[in-house]
């Protein structure tokens, strides 16, 4: 059975793709086989991360879609670049990062009962133990329907006035479509905050469990997302987060690090 | 006519002259003609000293003769002149034919003297002391109002000269002699000098380089009065830096003039010094800025702390004044509140003891408070004696020094303000000389610079306290949802027809194939 985790936020910029990156190779590094879906259609992205070039993308999520190939052609082996010692897999789905494609997309829509049933057979298909799709910010038809299908939703926000109301219609929403985990992680966290009484303030606010407060960083920010960074950068505070914040998420023990 | 027997007719008109003013009760006129006919008889004894020694006299004694001639004489011809013109100006006319006609007989006289002697050269020093008995002047004044010091050691001089000064509406000081007149010169308020050069003790020429070697009196016009004509004692006089001459017998007309140039070079160059002196002293504060209150504002800039910022905005502006004491006090909620306290004497320094603090902050009196005032006017408040007569309260001040055996005067209470507003005052006590350290009251120059300072402490104390709020916000993590538009942002999803199917959908995935 794959367990769909979904990483959503209210607004752009919480640093969703790259939570969702460090989270695919961390559970990809214990042996798991991890689909990435990028439903971000309107603004395609994290398949740089995985150093995907676009020359090599053939097939995107856009024509599987549009019923141009099936969602396993769509699917690409990146666990080689993401460095010697993965013992399980990472699939990304990407987004097509032609224009013309995305604004098909945004123009005449898609069912996204397609969606689902490419969801399912993906999981199947691919024997995925884990299919994490990385959304798009706010919430329309198909990030409802991301957010239906997971068994475990991770809310991205940033300790800013712009993210709270937004992420507290979200809350709402995940609650109405009853997601089984509802999970907040603070993100881009500037380093006055004390983490202990953020995490205490979020969990009160939302009365929603906070899975991690992760600060901001300037070393993440040189990457400029050249590469998942607790795979380039495995002993840096922030990959430990990072690590500590898949445990979280998968529900098993944190070693100490 | 010889000069004697003109000296024997001017005599005899005096005496006529006299006997009529008393008949008519003119006393005035009957002082002034005492004085005339001790003159007179001065330069008949003169003249008759003279006609004793005019066979096989030397040079050196006739020229000595003729300068003891010019002095009654001169004197007669001042009287005549003054007389004339106080009659004329009360309109009494009766006196006026007989003054004139002894006026026209004395310049006759004059002119007999002056013809005495002709060739004879320049006085020798001795010529000069021998004479140092006697001097003689006479004239007018100019417009504005000016004390001028007579300094010359003949009574009868001093009086002319002070008659005639006064008419034109001048203040007039008397010295006998060159000690008195260089002491009187000393206590200031004097704008001119008349000053006679051959006097017993100390002459013209020494009050002269004693003027000259004074900083505070060089910058002094001095006039000589002379009867010495002769060409090296006018110059002796001029190189040694006096502004101008007279030669006696005063012609009015010349010594007012000479008086009234003397006068408006006099404020011209007053003029000149005042903006020398504002300009040096703008250039001083400029300096001061730019070297010494700039820096310290920057580093003022620096200071995180905000106790530390409080005890050094104080302290560096006690250092400009050499302020004993000061307190800095900060405005919360409306309020002053005493931040902090610095007593020299008493080693205080910090934030005062709660009771302290209570006692200086006694703001009810019937006065302001003058740190109140500060606050609430924007202005700069300079109280320099507290005990004196001052329109604001200092009790507490005082109840302060009472109970520490202190003893404040000066108080300098300097708004901090920011964008038209506030932050606190800063206030100091006692200010300090920086040459001597005598206690003194905060200059204007003190208060310009320190109000530069506190611009930039109240910078640098806004920028603190904006700092400290964020972090205080920062630390909180305040998150506000308006629950109520939640509420509706919510319902404008979930009561869609999509999401009702989803939801729908969504349980029956939850619950597997099977279901």
């Amino acid at each position: 059975m794959t367990e769909i985790i979904s990483i959503h936020s209210f607004r752009g910029g919480t640093g969703k793709s790259n939570t969702t990156a460090n989270l695919a190779a961390f559970m990809a590094t214990l042996g798991k086989r991890v689909g990435v879906m990028d439903t971000d259609i309107q603004s395609p992205g994290i398949h740089v991360l995985f150093n995907l070039d676009p020359s090599e993308i053939q097939y995107s999520l856009n024509d599987y879609l549009w019923e141009r190939c099936a969602i396993s052609q769509a699917a690409y082996d990146v666990t080689h670049r993401l460095g010697p010692r993965v013992a399980g897999k990472v699939f990304l789905i990407p987004s097509s990062l032609q224009t013309g494609e995305i604004t098909r997309i945004l123009r005449d829509g898609y069912d996204v009962s397609i969606l689902n049933d490419g969801i399912n057979a993906l999981t199947r298909e691919l024997q995925l133990d884990y299919l994490l799709i990385d959304t798009h910010p706010g919430l329309n038809e198909e990030t409802l329907l991301s957010i239906a299908l997971s068994q475990t939703l991770l809310i991205i926000l940033r300790p800013d006035h712009q993210d709270y109301q937004g992420t507290g219609v979200t809350v709402e929403i995940a609650r109405s479509l009853e997601v089984p985990r509802l999970l907040l992680v603070v993100n881009k966290t500037p380093p006055q905050f004390d983490p202990q009484e953020v995490e205490r303030t979020v969990r009160e606010t939302y009365d929603c469990e906070v899975a991690a407060v992760i600060p901001h960083s300037d070393d993440l920010m040189m990457l400029a997302s050249a590469g998942v960074f607790s795979m380039r950068q495995p002993h840096h505070p922030l990959s430990a987060m990072y690590r500590a914040l898949g445990h979280r998420v998968l529900g098993t023990e944190s070693p100490p690090e | 006519m010889t000069a004697t027997e003109l000296t024997a007719k001017i005599a005899d008109a005096l005496r006529a002259l006299q006997a009529a003013a008393q008949a008519q009760a003119a006393e005035s006129l009957d002082t002034d003609l005492v004085k005339m006919s001790t003159a007179c008889n001065e330069l008949a004894q003169l003249l008759e000293h003279l006609s004793e020694r005019a066979t096989g006299a030397d040079a050196t004694a006739l020229r000595s003769l003729r300068h003891d001639l010019r002095t009654p004489v001169g004197q007669l011809l001042g009287y005549c002149e003054l007389l004339r013109e106080e009659f004329e100006d009360e309109g009494d006319e009766r006196w006026l034919p007989a003054l004139s006609d002894i006026h026209d007989d004395v310049a006759q006289l004059r002119k007999a003297v002056d013809a005495l002697g002709a060739g004879l050269g320049a006085p020798t020093a001795s010529a000069r002391a021998l004479s140092a008995k006697n001097r003689g002047s006479g004239s007018e004044n100019p417009p504005h109002t000016a004390t001028i010091l007579v300094i010359d050691d003949n009574a009868a001089n001093r009086d002319l000269l002070d008659r005639l000064l006064r008419r034109d509406g001048r203040r007039v000081c008397q010295a006998e002699d060159g000690v008195h007149g260089l002491e009187r010169a000393r206590v200031g308020d004097i704008d001119l000098v008349l000053l006679d050069i051959v006097m017993p003790g100390l002459d013209g020429y020494g009050v002269l380089d004693e003027l000259m070697g004074d900083d505070r009196l060089q910058h002094l016009p001095v006039i000589m009065l002379t009867s010495l004509d002769e060409r090296d004692s006018i110059t002796r006089c001029i190189e040694a830096g006096a502004w101008d001459h007279v030669p006696k017998p005063f012609d009015p007309v010349i010594l007012r003039s000479r008086i009234n140039s003397a006068l408006e070079r006099k404020l011209a160059r007053d003029k000149e010094r005042k903006y020398l002196t504002q300009i040096v002293a703008e250039k001083k504060r400029a300096d001061e800025l730019l070297h010494s209150v700039i820096p310290i504002g920057v580093a003022l800039s620096g200071e995180r702390n905000q106790a530390k910022l409080l005890s050094r905005i104080l302290q560096e502006a006690r250092r400009f004044c050499g302020a004993e004491a000061g307190a800095l006090y900060l405005c919360v909620g409306g309020n002053l509140q005493l931040q902090q306290l610095q007593v020299e004497q008493l080693g205080i320094s910090g934030a005062p003891d709660p009771d302290v603090a209570a006692s200086l902050m006694n703001f009810d009196g019937a006065r302001p408070h003058p740190a109140v005032a500060a606050a609430r006017q924007q202005v700069a408040i300079n109280i320099p004696d507290i005990r004196g007569d001052t329109a604001y309260d200092v009790t507490h001040l005082t109840a302060f020094d009472d109970q520490h055996r202190l003893r404040t005067t000066s108080v300098l209470s300097l708004p901090l303000l920011r964008e038209g507003a506030a932050l606190g005052v800063l206030e100091l006590w006692n200010a300090r000389r920086a040459d001597d350290d005598a206690l003194t009251g905060f200059s204007y120059d003190s208060v310009e610079i320190l109000f530069s300072l506190s611009a930039l402490a109240s910078a640098a104390l806004d920028a603190s306290q904006r700092e400290s709020d964020l972090r205080q916000q920062i630390r909180r993590l305040e998150i506000r949802i308006d629950a109520g538009k939640r509420a509706r942002q919510v319902s404008e999803i979930t009561e869609t027809d999509y999401f009702k199917q989803l939801r729908i959908k969504a349980r029956q995935l939850r619950k597997g194939p099977e279901s």
